[in-house]
């Protein structure tokens, strides 16, 4: 089951519908056509559900019939649950889900730039869940009210919007609002404790918009790197402390700090690092993972916890939605009209990456933005794109990015904007 | 053709959004904002809310329908902000 509920409550409805009767929850990482498309290729029995989003910016979408809408995909049976009367029955006994049940596959950008699927047996998301709930909530023990801004598609949104309410006391704000008037105004209907659970890209939105914030016991962020001065004027605004959590899609959460006073990491426990060779990358073990898993990051371990030294080069993560440069890179590369491209991250603003842009016959920048939603979505899409006349690369064909960043600087001279 | 007002937005969206290669002056007022020609979307529209609350003292609000109608067009917005702002 594709299941691409937007609103909170239908999203875990659902996902625990699927549960009971063994149907596992696919979680696209995008509502593109093209990855509908071929998730409904790979899994062929598969179907849709959705309940036509309260997002603001879908009614333009659908309008205009581009990336977003769920038109198009003849093959795939889809089901509108805003359409169905869904009625509460009484409760039966608690279902039992055998442990090895594939209760959800998650999709990420794998290396080589094709999605790679990712199995969640059901005793993972049971353990990770306990472990996450002890480790996010707060100690009290009490019922806490809760607002998450992220998706539940996402692996973030999906441990702490879904899988921790349901095993922890956590009552679940059924929307999930956009703007920051919108965010404080749910809050504000919350009663306490409340838990807000967000990005760095909200909490910009949010802290920035200085609207006077209801008190929040803890606030957790995840997705992206959250500044320290953000995260600082994050629990000013909310007098509750604020836990950043690192996670890959692989594991899931995987450590926290409080970073408006600490730098160092600490593993949930229940994980731990495995010995390994010297130089290896970092590998992570948990009695519920079902293999040990490879970081992402380069980490240096200390005894009272781990410092992150960078991401590898590829990765790139835009709005919480984590995407390959070089499957970026390969999405422009097939664009009619474009000869060569190269995508990567401007030192400067990290928020986006940035692309240069090689034409073969003077494509329209409308005319790449098709495409591009019709492969990726959009928020991967690079800006600036800017065009150059060739790319500077070594005789193997290689690019080095000191020279592209000196293209990329004085090709964004010429636009005025540098 | 745009308003002066209309410049004053659309020269805050190229701005906000960082839109290299995008002429202000060229954003047709009446051409969809998102799902069109400049490829927007909701991590944007969080850009253009907050740049327009810093720079008006305007909030947008989702759940309101005027907000809803406001992101159409370059045109619908700068008449909210006209209209909501102090």
């Amino acid at each position: 089951m594709l299941n691409l509920c937007d609103n909170p409550y239908l999203f875990t409805v659902a996902f625990c519908a699927a549960l009971i009767r063994r149907q596992t929850t696919l979680l696209p990482q995008n509502r593109s056509p093209e990855t509908l498309r071929r998730l409904a290729a790979e899994y062929p029995s598969s179907y849709l559900l959705h309940n036509h989003l309260h997002n603001p910016l879908s009614a333009p979408n659908e309008q205009h019939g581009q990336a977003g809408d769920l038109v198009d995909l003849a093959d795939l049976a889809q089901v509108n649950l805003n359409q169905w009367r869904l009625q509460s029955s009484r409760a039966t006994a608690i279902p039992e889900i055998e442990r090895d049940f594939p209760a959800a596959i998650a999709f990420t950008s794998g290396s080589t730039g094709r999605p790679k699927a990712i199995n969640k047996p059901w005793h993972t998301l049971v353990t990770s869940s306990l472990m996450n709930g002890a480790c996010m909530l707060p100690p009290t023990g009490d019922l806490v009210h809760q607002l998450a801004t992220v998706p539940p598609q996402h692996m973030w949104g999906l441990e702490t919007g879904v899988l921790i309410p349901l095993f922890w006391p956590v009552c679940v704000a059924d929307s999930r609002p956009l703007f920051p008037a919108d965010l404080v105004k749910t809050l504000q209907a919350l009663p306490a404790p409340r838990l807000l659970v967000s990005t760095p890209v909200h909490l910009r939105a949010l802290v920035g918009s200085n609207l006077p914030l209801p008190p929040c016991s803890r606030i957790l962020c995840a997705t992206a790197p959250l500044a320290a001065d953000l995260a600082i004027a994050s629990e000013a605004a909310t007098g509750g402390d604020l836990l950043e959590i690192y996670g890959c899609s692989e594991i899931g959460s995987t450590a926290f700090r409080r970073t408006a006073s600490e730098t160092l990491w600490r593993l949930i426990p229940g994980l731990s690092f495995q010995p390994q060779s010297a130089g290896a990358p970092p590998q992570i073990g948990g009695a519920h993972l079902t293999e040990v898993q490879v970081l992402q990051d380069r980490v240096e371990i200390s005894p009272e916890g781990f410092t992150l030294l960078g991401r590898n080069e590829d990765m790139v993560n835009v709005g919480g939605k984590r995407g390959s440069l070089m499957q970026i890179t390969q999405v422009l590369l097939d664009t009619p009209g474009i000869a060569d491209a190269v995508v990567f991250m401007p030192e400067d603003a990290a928020s986006r990456p940035a692309a240069l842009v090689v034409a073969k016959d003077e494509p329209s920048s409308a005319a790449i933005q098709h495409y591009f939603v019709q492969h990726l979505d959009t928020v991967f899409l690079p800006r600036p794109l800017l065009f150059v006349e060739r790319l500077p690369r070594e005789a193997t064909g290689k690019l080095h990015r000191a020279k592209v960043l000196e293209l990329y600087h004085a090709a964004l001279a010429r636009t005025g904007k540098a | 053709m745009q308003t002066a007002a209309q410049h004053i937005i659309a020269q805050l969206l190229v701005d906000a959004l960082n839109l290299e290669g995008v002429n202000a002056a060229e954003i047709e007022p009446d051409a969809p904002l998102f799902g069109g020609g400049l490829g927007l979307d909701s991590i944007d529209a969080l850009e253009i809310a907050l740049a327009i609350s810093q720079k008006f003292g305007v909030q947008m609000q989702a759940d309101d329908e005027q907000t809803r109608k406001a992101f159409a067009t370059l045109a619908s917005l700068t008449e909210f902000v006209e209209t909501h702002k102090n």
